[in-house]
């Protein structure tokens, strides 16, 4: 196995080496080994081994950036010449930058290996449950996988970051019939930081089933209809979608965000807050470290109903000239 | 791609195993309102096998492409594949056994552009656009390219080399009205790599001249009338509703599982105005936009006709499939990644022509909507579907009126192609999205306008 450090610090180097004036080197590992299940029916084991080297390179204020999934020393000094190229095609920009330093830290979570016998048996336990308890339940596909990534994060100013996660997740698609009449297809994923509970009672996925089979025989909204509605957890993330993105890069440089000036002001009840929250326990699947270099934090964008942060990454806020997101993503 | 001759390795198959060496290229390059706030090129390639051990699968993948990884690759999915197999006990016997092969290369024989070439192209298209167009408040330029090179040799007799490449340039315009914004996206391009599908930046100015006069309309645009409404929805709307919506409920993995199209083949589905066609790699003598010859399981890739004039003839089909209907492999088994394993998916998916012209549609119409660009959208194996449609104009007295701001339309797909009354003989293709189950994938849709009812959000 290769150690992410070194081929990291090879690949910030060759990056300084061939001219970079700023550089920042990331090396991703990752395994994943998964269990597929189609229509109910074990069908597939799978194992994958990636490595994505990013890199990118500032010079006389033009940036450019590439990704590769080779990590080589000859691979990464030609990574390092193709960045240089990029960066010299580009436009200047004041703006580009790399993150300062902080102190360097190490990140773990999880295991390093799965425990495939115990992945089967619980994927086996919950098939079993569910044509028990849900027998209209249709499951169309399941998955349950373990990915185990190791990353190390450097950059010219210093900043030098390695992570180790481990993390079982699992997504279920399914529908439920009764004769000719389908329900609608669900979805649900969740990741588990081991294997401890028996699936079914894990996220949401025990109740979604049972809606389901209640969703085979549905009726149509007459006419138009204003009212109050209760929108689920399961379905609230995509609600948050255009909030999220409103308040990312894009929008705010282009000044086309409907937030744009709303900082700090009132932008929705007082009844909603919403909090970002990448490195709190409960979150087995969060991220330690910003794609800009940063060490991610915790944060409330929105505090009872009040706009408390835009999500700029470095180069947002400095192009906009606000502060930038402690979490960007 | 680190050219390989996989044909060495057959000797190392125990069981059915295709292997596969892929690579992946991509460019990005923004521009945010003037701004380069992106250049970036990015490889992914390696080696991956799959193994069939009596009805169970084993897959293994590796970033490297060498002799080691394709000998690693191979055990390991071979190791897989035993590990369920030993578990399972499936006992189903062998695949049905097919032999193809194909050489396709779309690479372009001109010298290749450079980034800086490609940067140059983007800025000049934005200065064009700001000079132009000054009122405008925001516009987003964007390049985009994939190149997709696969080798593929499989254990009955399948070999095939392919490199098909696509090619976008998004143009994103934004008006603010009133203080609101409003906003018209469009993507330029297709099959090929850039030096053959573009030319030089003015070559879009028409188009986006037109891009920029429906944005001004819609910025003073009217929401709709919510309800059921006659519409005629123009090609790019009929191919989404083709894929999305009837597309996904006939692929036999997804009718295995209780789509509705399961168990309708020979009845009548829709009006018999309707044929859908699922094109493996040419339509009317024509190279679709994403073309496949041999799909990822080495099958020779056939036309699926899933509708023809409204009875639903069959489904798209991989070896497994196949082999549980009694049918054929169509030859629509494909991966995005070299790590990914292929899935049923769709190729080039279109409702076919007809013979009434788009101006008689309109005029037919008393009260209704003209519905052109779709946005995002989703369906479900009920048929059931709900599109983001971005442009559209209501009809009034068979006149094209005010332009319609952002809206959805939704419905049940097998119910809605039973009220198409006319479909006109203009087809057009459109490429630039990606369709998704479980992984990406790149796809075409295509299809003339139709007149149809359907149900349309507003107030």
């Amino acid at each position: 196995m290769q150690d992410p450090r070194q081929v990291a610090q090879y690949g910030l180097n060759a990056l300084l080496k061939a001219g970079a004036d700023k550089a920042q080197c990331t090396l991703t590992l990752t395994d994943k080994h998964e269990l597929n299940v189609d229509l109910g029916e074990f069908t597939l084991v799978r194992t994958t081994f990636d490595t994505e080297v990013g890199v990118t390179a500032i010079k006389d204020g033009r940036k450019g950036s590439t990704s590769i999934n080779k990590s080589d020393s000859n691979s990464l000094d030609r990574a390092a010449a193709d960045v240089l190229d990029i960066a010299a095609a580009s436009s200047p920009d004041e703006a580009n930058d790399i993150a300062e330093v902080q102190p360097a830290a190490v990140f773990s979570s999880g295991s390093d290996a799965p425990d495939m016998d115990k992945m089967h048996s619980r994927m086996k336990e919950m098939l079993q449950s569910v044509k028990a308890t849900y027998p209209k339940v249709m499951m169309r596909q399941a998955i349950l996988d373990f990915t185990r990534t190791r990353s190390c994060f450097l950059n010219s100013n210093g900043v030098d970051f390695v992570t180790s996660k481990g993390v079982y997740s699992c997504s279920a698609i399914f529908s439920s019939k009764d004769g000719e009449k389908v329900s609608s297809f669900n979805y649900t994923a969740f990741s588990l930081q081991d294997l401890e509970k028996a699936l079914l009672n894990c996220g949401s996925i025990d109740a979604l089933l049972q809606q389901s089979t209640e969703q085979v025989h549905t009726r149509p909204l007459e006419g138009k209809f204003v009212g109050d509605i209760i929108i689920t957890p399961d379905c609230l993330g995509d609600m948050l979608y255009f909030l999220s993105y409103s308040l990312s890069n894009g929008p705010m440089i282009s000044e086309t965000s409907i937030y744009r000036d709303k900082l700090n002001e009132q932008i929705a009840s007082p009844m909603l807050s919403i909090h970002s929250r990448p490195v709190s326990d409960e979150i087995c699947d969060g991220y330690f470290v910003t794609p800009d270099g940063y060490a991610a934090q915790n944060s409330t964008v929105i505090q009872n109903g009040v706009l408390k942060t835009f999500l700029l990454s470095l180069y947002g806020a400095r192009k906009t000239g606000l502060d930038r997101a402690v979490n960007s993503f | 791609m680190h050219s390989l001759d996989l044909h060495g390795y057959a000797k190392l198959f125990t069981s059915y195993t295709e292997l596969r060496a892929q690579e992946n290229r991509t460019v990005r390059i923004d521009f945010v309102k003037g701004n380069n706030t992106r250049n970036s090129r990015s490889s992914t390639s390696g080696i991956s096998a799959r193994v069939h051990s009596d009805g169970s699968w084993g897959f293994a993948s590796s970033p490297e492409i060498n002799e080691n990884a394709v000998k690693l690759a191979i055990r390991a999915a071979t190791d897989n594949a035993l590990f369920l197999d030993s578990r399972e006990r499936k006992g189903k016997g062998l695949l049905p056994i097919v032999a193809a092969s194909s050489a396709n290369d779309y690479s372009t024989k001109k010298p290749r552009l450079g980034q800086k070439d490609l940067v140059q192209f983007v800025r000049e298209l934005d200065d064009h656009v700001v000079r132009k167009y000054p009122d405008l408040a925001s516009r987003t330029l964007i390049i985009t390219c994939l190149d997709m090179e696969k080798t593929l040799l499989t254990s009955d007799g399948s070999h095939s080399h392919s490199m098909i490449p696509r090619s976008f340039v998004y143009v994103i315009l934004s008006l603010m009205r009133h203080g609101v914004p409003t906003e018209l996206s469009e993507a330029y391009g297709g099959l090929g790599q850039f030096e053959d599908v573009f030319t030089s930046p003015s070559q879009l100015f028409s188009d986006i001249e037109s891009q920029y006069e429906h944005l001004v309309k819609k910025s003073e645009g009217i929401h709709p009338n919510a309800g059921l409404a006659t519409c005629v929805l123009d090609a790019e709307l009929a191919g989404i509703l083709a894929h999305e919506a009837i597309g996904h409920t006939t692929e036999a993995d997804l009718v295995m599982s209780g789509s509705m199209a399961e168990g309708k083949v020979g009845r009548e589905v829709a009006s018999p105005l309707v044929t859908l066609i699922d094109f493996a790699n040419s339509c009317g003598g024509k190279t679709c936009s994403v073309p496949v010859y041999v799909d990822d399981e080495g099958t020779k890739a056939e036309d699926a006709v899933i509708i023809e004039k409204g009875t639903l003839k069959g489904y798209m089909h991989n070896k497994e499939s196949a082999d549980r209907f009694g049918v054929s492999p169509t030859g629509n088994a494909r991966a995005y990644q070299f790590s990914d394993e292929p899935l049923i998916r769709m190729r080039n998916t279109a409702i076919m022509p007809g013979t009434d012209k788009l101006d008689d549609m309109i005029a037919s119409i008393d009260n209704g909507y003209y519905l052109i660009k779709p946005g995002n959208g989703q369906a479900d194996s009920t048929s059931e579907f709900m599109f983001a449609v971005t442009l559209g104009y209501e009809i009034k007295s068979g006149k094209l009126g005010r332009a319609i701001r952002d809206t959805t339309i939704s419905g049940v797909a097998f119910d809605m192609l039973k009220t198409v009354t006319m479909v006109s003989p203009d087809m057009k293709w459109i490429s630039s999205g990606m369709c998704g189950k479980k992984q990406p994938i790149p796809v075409g849709m295509g299809g003339p306008a139709v007149k149809c009812k359907v149900t349309i959000g507003g107030r």
